[in-house]
């Protein structure tokens, strides 16, 4: 029905009017290249021969190249005058042209064209690509067989899985699966695998299915092709392994690389690109002159072991059990390969983090440690102010009761003793009597009063200080002093020359301490000693009076905190040892420049 | 005893008189008419050191308590440059280590200011001679 459909078709092709075909010299004229499939236009062969074989031809030919196809596809057109009406029609179809060279791929195209090879005008030479060694050669051809290497697979799959028992070869009912498990069988004949192989060939889909779910443990499935089920449904067969593949509870092989990654764990896969690069260079040699029949027809065998990374994976299979030389396919990257350089990143922001935490944390603690600091000063600050206060207080009272006392000294003293010097003058030279020892009474007074000057003169300043210096100056003190209580003065190393603030601090100092040791100590005996070193001058005061509080002191009276400020105001350092009962201590130190260390005083 | 002393000096000594009190410099002066030639007065440290430096007297009478150089410092510093010029001290100090200093300082002779009339022209004339006086 099918074919009788076919054959009115081309019938109302016939009458088309024929191509006015201009001939041109063979110099210029193009190659002309028939290629004809067995199989049907979509599949995996026709698809990489129509894809290669155009190419190879033109790069052959420098491009001169006029190229055809046809696909005869017996699978579905099985009908027996279906090859007889293809030939009137390609007959009719190519009437005006002249080709060069015809290819034949697939042991049905190679009959067909030795069955009419005669519709073509000129009996062009024949190159065929054929899978069956029985293969008849045609005349004026030549080709090369390349037998399906179904062996392989079964040794690969017991390889890859050593506790295989079982495998299941699936194949459907038209000629090329069946050419296909004929040829396992016959490779299978007296060999031995270690497993045992199930045929499951035309099944209906879903039985199947049904089958391949529920598949004995150590199970492969080995895919032949099905290109039609017993149910009569037509598939692709490339289409139709992934249906195989979803189906089978067990891993899935395969005997042709078309199949790869298509589910199936691999196999031993007959590459078609190299078939059909082989089948090319046989055709460019004929196109060049060579004679096909002197080119002999040879076996070949394209297959290379392949696996599907994934699978393995997926099946469990070890990929340490695959054959050397084996190409390993979709193997997936590791994840640190894959995830390099985000992990690298990652690794740099999180170092950058730390860091960047690290920096905020000693930050913080250096914010804590200057407020903390802060807060101390300012405790100290607070605390000093309030002390200067105080002082301040003291030092306005202190000040008063001096003035009081110098206004007293000068007004009742000197005053009332100039006032008598003033009346006994004028009583002089008023011209009255005055008795002999009258002259010497007012120079007795003159006296005291210049006495009495130069007392308030000295416990205002010492002058002696400015003019005699410090070691001077103390000794002055102590013999001042020393009158209840015996003062000893030790001197050493002391610089020639001092500033002036410096000695008027170091004399004051020691007559405040002389003054409270002999006031309330009771003291026996004091020593004052002064030592010269090389950046400093120490002053100690030592008595061995009754002794004294000294945090309890600090707070009373003007002396002690007096000494302190003065001592503080160049720099130097005051400490106080006391404790009641057994004497004190007064030690100052204050600095002086090298310069001044220099000199030292006799 | 410096070499450059004459016979006529010894007899009748040039007194350079150094006072920031003018009036204890007349009263000086009036004490030393009789027995010396004044030969220059000055009312500071620095007035005095040129003084000297220029006049070359036998005795330099000098007070100690002055507001730019003190008295004891201008003594010195006469001896560091080389002048053979005896000093007597003439001052209100009368503590002991007034004393002590002042012959540190190299001063051959001392005189408390209330005993200027009494004491003051035999100081000079001792110290022109090259003998102590007070100190």
């Amino acid at each position: 029905m099918r074919a009788a459909l076919l054959i009115a078709s081309l019938l109302c092709l016939a009458p088309a009017p024929a191509r006015p075909a201009a001939p041109k010299p063979d110099s210029e004229r193009q190659t002309q290249v028939l290629v004809i499939y067995a199989t049907r236009r979509d599949a995996q062969l026709a698809v990489v021969g129509e894809r290669d074989l155009p190419r190879l031809f033109e790069d052959g030919l420098d491009g001169r190249l006029d190229y055809y196809t046809e696909f005869i596809d017996p699978g579905r057109f099985e009908e027996s005058d279906y090859q007889e009406a293809l030939g009137a029609f390609l007959q009719k179809k190519y009437e005006d042209h002249r080709f060069d060279l015809i290819v034949a791929i697939g042991d049905e195209a190679v009959d067909f064209v030795r069955r009419y090879r005669r519709v073509f005008p000129g009996a062009p030479p024949l190159v065929y690509s054929g899978a069956s060694r029985r293969l008849r050669r045609p005349v004026n051809s030549t080709g090369i067989i390349v037998e399906p290497n179904l062996w392989d697979t079964v040794t690969l799959a017991k390889t890859l899985d050593p506790q295989l028992t079982r495998l299941f070869a699936v194949s459907g009912l038209d000629s090329g699966p069946r050419a296909l498990e004929k040829v396992l069988r016959e490779q299978l004949a007296g060999r031995d695998p270690g497993i045992e192989i199930v045929y499951l060939t035309g099944l209906t889909t879903a039985a199947l299915s049904e089958r391949l779910a529920t598949l004995p443990p150590h199970s492969a499935v080995y895919y032949l092709s099905v290109s039609r089920d017993s149910a009569g449904e037509y598939f692709h067969p490339l289409q139709y392994i992934e249906r195989v593949v979803a189906a089978a509870n067990a891993p899935t092989y395969s005997w042709v690389d078309s199949t790869m990654g298509l589910g199936v764990v691999g196999g031993s896969l007959k590459s078609q690109t190299a078939q059909v690069k082989a089948v090319a260079n046989l055709g460019l040699s004929v196109l060049r002159g060579q004679p096909a029949d002197f080119i002999t027809v040879t076996v070949r065998d394209f297959n290379v072991v392949q696996v599907d990374w994934r699978q393995l994976q997926h099946w469990g299979l070890s990929e340490s059990r695959v054959p050397a030389g084996a190409i390993v396919l979709y193997r997936e990257p590791s994840p640190w390969v894959r995830y390099r350089s985000y992990v690298v990143g990652a690794f740099v922001v999180l170092l950058a983090q730390t860091a960047l935490i690290a920096g905020l944390l000693v930050q913080r603690r250096r914010r804590r440690r200057a407020e903390d600091s802060l807060v101390e000063s300012e405790a100290q600050l607070s605390a000093s102010y309030r002390r200067i206060r105080d002082l301040g207080a003291r030092l306005l009272k202190a000040q008063d009761s001096e003035r009081s006392f110098i206004a007293r000294e000068l007004h009742d003293d000197i005053g009332q003793q100039l006032a008598l010097i003033e009346m006994d003058v004028k009583l002089l030279g008023s011209g009255h009597d005055v008795d002999t020892g009258f002259a010497g009474a007012i120079l007795e007074r003159v006296q005291s009063v210049a006495r009495s000057l130069r007392e308030l003169s000295h416990r205002l300043h010492p002058a002696r200080l400015r003019l005699i210096g410090l070691v001077a100056a103390l000794k002055g003190l102590q013999a001042e002093m020393s009158h209840s209580v015996p003062i000893s003065f030790t001197h050493e190393n002391v610089p020639a020359s001092l500033p002036a603030e410096l000695t008027v601090c170091l004399f004051r100092v020691a007559q405040e301490a002389l003054n409270n040791a002999l006031k309330y100590s009771g003291a026996v005996h004091v020593s004052v000693t002064l030592t010269g070193q090389s950046d400093s001058v120490a002053l100690s005061i030592l008595d061995d009076g009754a002794g004294f509080d000294v945090a309890a002191a600090w707070g009373k009276g003007i002396g002690l905190a007096t000494m302190r400020e003065r001592v503080e105001a160049i720099g130097g350092t005051l400490m106080i040892h006391s404790t009641p009962g057994d004497g004190t201590r007064v030690d100052v130190t204050v600095p002086i420049s090298a310069k001044e260390a220099g000199a030292i005083a006799v | 005893m410096a070499p450059s002393r004459t016979v006529e000096s010894a007899v009748r000594p040039r007194v350079l008189l150094v006072d920031d009190n003018a009036a204890m410099l007349t009263r000086a002066a009036a004490a030393l008419q009789a027995t010396c030639t004044i030969v220059g007065t000055a009312m500071n440290g620095r007035g005095a050191l040129e003084a000297a430096h220029t006049l070359h007297p036998d005795v330099i009478v000098l007070d100690i308590s002055m507001p730019d150089m003190n008295g004891l410092e201008v003594a010195a510093r006469l001896r560091g440059s080389g002048s053979t010029a005896a000093v007597v001290f003439l001052t209100v100090h009368e503590e002991d280590e007034f004393l002590d200093v002042a012959r540190a300082a190299g001063g051959l002779g001392y005189v408390i200011k209330p005993r200027l009339t009494t004491d003051l022209a035999v100081a000079v004339r001792e110290t022109s001679a090259g003998r102590r006086y007070g100190i």
